[in-house]
């Protein structure tokens, strides 16, 4: 008997086309990547405003300060500045330990869970670096530090893990 | 000399086959490596010499406005041009702040002929060993210039 041998005909992709298209698309990130991994903090300048006696609030302004000397940073409230904690400044592994610092601010932001703004006023010498550490800080609670819960000015619950995000440096102008 | 079957010629043209599966790998491994690191940020960043970024755990994204840069020895950069360095007692630092005017007023000119807000952002970009006084100067000469909203440039260390 003769056997028929049929050639067996391998089917290929066609990958020309989503080889441009890979191509074309590499291009493109390759021209808008940045490598390295860019964030922003905001603050703004501190402005003064009139406000008319019927727009008043009539609780008095939390006005929280944070006064950052070189060792220590003072937590003052209210117009006044009173001094509602003293937190000793303390380094480990090049980095501040801020916990005495959250604690504090998680307080107040339980009691004052609508505030937003913290004025900062840092010693001149006070290096950026760990300035910025204090600033990431005071804005927002990491990932592992759970939220703060506090009642809001309509008596409604509010849990939030942002502390005061609106930072002021109050030396510029 | 005999001219090779069509059989023959078949068979030459499927060797001639090119292998394009490694190739195919390294492209999507590139792929994945580009995606991940994808910013959808519009700023743009080349970082003067002398420069360190302070690492921050911020999530915010960058956004387009004039870039002022001061690097360890204090040299001013607007937008990459060396504009001086922050010298002397006086809170205002007389270069940068012309030069932001400047920069202001084309700004202004370009945000009124497209109908724009005009634009008080300015991304400030500090060494990490600078101290406060040289920060606090520079904030002072652009809030004076019409940059009052400060946006400082970290780097992510999450």
């Amino acid at each position: 008997m003769k056997m028929i041998r049929r050639s067996k005909k391998i089917e290929r992709l066609n990958l020309t086309p989503i080889l441009d298209a890979i191509f074309i698309f590499i291009f493109f990130l390759l021209m808008s990547a940045q490598f390295i991994d860019i964030h922003q903090i905001g603050s703004d300048a501190p402005a003064i405003a009139t406000i008319s006696e019927d727009k008043k609030d009539k609780e008095p302004p939390l006005n929280l300060t944070l006064d950052i000397r070189n060792e220590e940073i003072l937590v003052t409230t209210g117009l006044d500045n009173r001094v509602f904690k003293r937190i000793r400044l303390q380094e480990k592994d090049g980095k501040l330990v801020l916990t005495d610092l959250i604690k504090a601010l998680i307080q107040l932001k339980t009691k004052h869970i609508d505030e937003k703004s913290v004025i900062i006023k840092p010693n001149q010498e006070f290096k950026y670096q760990k300035l910025v550490q204090i600033m990431d800080a005071v804005k927002k609670l990491g990932k592992n530090q759970g939220v703060v819960s506090g009642k809001n000015k309509k008596g409604s619950k509010v849990e939030t893990d942002t502390l005061f995000d609106q930072i002021i440096f109050e030396t510029v102008i | 000399m005999r001219n090779p079957s069509i059989r023959q010629q078949r068979r030459n043209k499927a060797g001639a086959d090119v292998d394009i599966t490694s190739l195919l790998d390294v492209l999507v491994i590139l792929l994945v490596f580009l995606l991940k690191s994808y910013n959808a940020s519009d700023l743009t960043l080349d970082l003067a010499s002398d420069l360190t970024l302070p690492d921050s755990n911020t999530q915010m994204l960058g956004n387009h406005a004039v870039i002022v840069q001061v690097n360890k020895d204090s040299k001013m950069f607007i937008n990459n041009k060396e504009v001086g360095a922050v010298i002397g007692n006086s809170d205002k630092i007389p270069d940068l702040y012309n030069r932001l005017l400047e920069i202001k007023k084309e700004d202004d000119k370009l945000a009124k002929a497209h109908d724009m807000k005009e634009g008080k952002n300015i991304n400030l970009v500090f060494d990490a060993t600078l101290p406060y006084a040289t920060v606090r100067k520079v904030m002072h000469t652009a809030a004076l210039a019409g940059y009052p909203q400060f946006k400082f440039i970290v780097q992510a260390n999450y």
